[in-house]
């Protein structure tokens, strides 16, 4: 079967996922809330802000944008709403004045119907690009961040959880998805749980043909970098910003060799990174990987920014990612790679 | 032996408070305007968990980003930056970065528990406000340190702050203190700084007048630092037995009389525990301690709101047979 072939500039940027939510999308959400307008006015809302944000990707001169994840309120909230078995307390706080709805499983689960596809395919129809990122919880952060009242121990539901994920996976691919990125930030969170946890992702990336990525942050990667090349995924997104880049030095220490989504812009934070500085945090990273296995994306998702810092932040990244890319041209690299 | 009922740290923020201070964080609404309407929030709370039969614990700690913010503030030399997962759970918190020398500023919480006592005084609500504070070894864990090259040395400073800190607790009326400390007894500590933190709690134990309760939770790696902190200082322990059920010959042999707080109920997860099923550990330890505090393992801001309080009514309702 012919595969077609996809190029993007070396050191490719795209984004994590979430971006923030236009104000007046907000203003409709808090409405449709209090019952003020009809779930089709909210549809389209939602509609036009992945074109606002898509739009706000292409001017930055994202290469690999996502749809900042507008219909979703939260990564694991908007998962547990659309599969059966679970049940929502009230929400629960995850730092300073962040909150989410931490869903409780409360019955066996069970895929209802696909959950992000017309995410996807809505996001392909208005997208710059070929190539976009579809972000799907996985199965283990899903378990983790949930509460258990109902199935033996975790290890069982995260199983039960990637067969679910196995679903949606193969739901994109059909519908022509090229990369999907599965999130598992909760990953290194408890050392004595990754071993089989690392087998219960796979499973849930169980014949998938295509690229896959994951992304982690704000753990300890050494406790997942021993288990890198155990998870069947090409590349690893990393949070390094935050962390001031210190933690580089762990991808010599385990040998890190598949391509890297590396974090530049510190997402918690509003100040927003010159070009310059993310072209030096990005040198630093070439010290350690070749070009053509990195890829340039913020630490995080978006979406606790304000719109215009975060257009900034993306603007300086692309930017501070060109200033280098002049530098390996100038070496004699590709200005382009193949996408796989 | 008499038992009481009590919780530590954060309670979860309901809806009222998550949007009021958001808008405070939006500068749409003014510090104080913010302060009176939290003050009523709390006092809401307080009033809801003496229904209860709680006649003990914090305000919630609602003014707090984290288990750091805002008393790192009253620490020179001290900023708040990175953001880090607290334990292992999906809850994060601003580490202190510290930069030079510590030493104490001021108070930064002292005005606002002042109101929070007129209030319960004004009400005429029976209930002794707690303060919260970082423990030594967890101010040790979390903290980012640029200046002293050896945290042993930074905690003896931080030692000193603490002192100041409760003196002026004191000084307003808060003689009931609780230094939460997770990291003390966890795999990852290194034994140097908690070795140096029990030294400290023993220090401590001579040197103020005010009640400390040392809160330690989550699972537990070294039982004897626990018996140190129980044997060699007057203070009120409070103990994860949820996370560490396994411990419980071995404490029931430490005790002979005293205090000992106990967390019994998941304060991580929704699953309601039932009132007989905490009976048989309260009996337990009924011949071998004067006074049993009953509590969550942990602080309850891992749980929704609604799910704390039938939590608390579960504790409530266990007491009651006791009576």
């Amino acid at each position: 079967m012919f595969m077609q072939e996809y190029y993007l500039p070396i050191l490719p940027t795209t984004v994590i996922g979430s971006y923030p939510r236009p104000r007046w999308l907000r203003d409709i959400i808090r409405r449709y809330k209090k019952g003020q307008i009809k779930e089709k006015v909210l549809k389209e809302a939602y509609n036009d802000a992945v074109i606002a944000v898509i739009k706000d990707h292409e001017i930055a001169g994202i290469d690999i944008p996502s749809d900042g994840e507008q219909r979703r309120d939260e990564m694991v909230e908007y998962f547990a709403e659309r599969i059966g078995g679970f049940k929502f307390y009230g929400p629960v706080r995850v730092w300073g004045n962040a909150f989410f709805n931490k869903p409780a499983v409360v019955d066996k689960l069970e895929y209802r119907e696909p959950i992000v596809v017309n995410e996807f395919s809505f996001l392909q129809k208005v997208s710059y690009s070929k190539i976009v990122k579809v972000t799907i919880t996985g199965p283990y952060t899903i378990a983790d961040w949930s509460f258990n009242e109902y199935y033996s121990d975790k290890e069982e539901l995260v199983y039960a959880l990637a067969e679910i994920i196995n679903r949606e996976i193969k739901e994109l691919e059909k519908a022509g998805a090229k990369y999907v990125q599965i999130d598992e930030p909760a990953l290194p969170t408890h050392e004595e749980e990754v071993e089989w946890a690392v087998k219960a992702i796979n499973k849930a990336l169980e014949g998938i043909k295509i690229k896959l990525g994951m992304h982690i942050c704000y753990g300890k990667y050494e406790r997942i970098l021993p288990y890198v090349d155990k998870i069947n995924v090409s590349q690893f997104a990393l949070e390094f910003a935050n962390r001031q880049f210190k933690d580089l030095e762990l991808l010599i220490e385990y040998s890190y060799n598949k391509e890297l989504g590396f974090g530049v812009i510190d997402v918690h934070n509003r100040r927003i990174e010159s070009p310059l500085e993310i072209a030096e945090a990005i040198r630093k990273v070439l010290s350690i990987l070749p070009p053509e296995k990195v890829y340039i994306n913020p630490d995080c998702g978006l979406k606790l920014l304000p719109r215009e810092i975060a257009r900034k932040k993306m603007e300086n990244m692309v930017l501070g990612t060109k200033l280098v890319r002049k530098e390996l041209v100038k070496a004699g690299f590709d200005d382009m790679i193949v996408f796989k | 032996m008499s038992i009481e009922t009590t919780f530590y740290g954060g309670f979860p923020r309901g809806k009222n408070f998550i949007s009021l201070y958001s808008k405070f964080l939006k500068n749409d609404i003014s510090r104080e305007e913010f302060y009176k309407k939290t003050e009523a929030i709390v006092l809401g709370l307080i009033r809801k968990l003496s229904e209860y039969d709680v006649k003990i614990g914090t305000d919630g700690i609602f003014i707090w980003d984290d288990i750091f913010a805002p008393f790192s503030k009253a620490l020179s030399s001290v900023e708040a930056n990175g953001l880090y997962r607290f334990f292992d759970n999906n809850f994060y918190l601003r580490i202190p970065v510290v930069k030079g020398k510590i030493s104490y500023e001021k108070c930064i919480t002292c005005d606002w528990y002042r109101r929070i006592i007129n209030r319960i005084k004004e009400e005429r609500i029976e209930y002794t406000l707690r303060a919260v504070l970082p423990g030594y070894a967890l101010f040790a864990f979390y903290s980012d340190d640029k200046y002293y090259n050896d945290k042993t040395r930074m905690l003896r400073d931080y030692h000193k702050v603490l002192l100041e800190e409760i003196e002026s607790l004191r000084g307003i009326g808060i003689e009931d203190i609780e230094l939460h400390d997770p990291a003390l007894l966890c795999k990852e500590i290194p034994s140097k700084i908690s070795e140096k933190s029990i030294d400290l709690y023993k220090s401590l134990n001579k040197q103020v007048i005010s009640k400390v309760w040392v809160i330690t939770y989550f699972r537990y790696s070294y039982f004897d630092r626990l018996e140190s902190l129980i044997k060699d200082t007057n203070f009120i322990i409070h103990i994860d037995l949820v996370e560490n059920s396994s411990i419980m010959d071995n404490l029931l042999s430490l005790m002979d009389g005293g205090t000992l707080s106990l967390g019994i109920v998941d304060a991580r997860n929704t699953k309601l525990e039932k009132v007989r099923q905490l009976k048989t550990i309260i009996e337990k330890f009924r011949e071998k301690v004067d006074k049993i505090y009953i509590a969550p393992n942990t602080f309850m801001e891992f749980i929704p709101e609604r799910i704390a309080y039938r939590k608390v009514r579960i504790l409530s309702n266990l007491s009651r047979k006791y009576r």
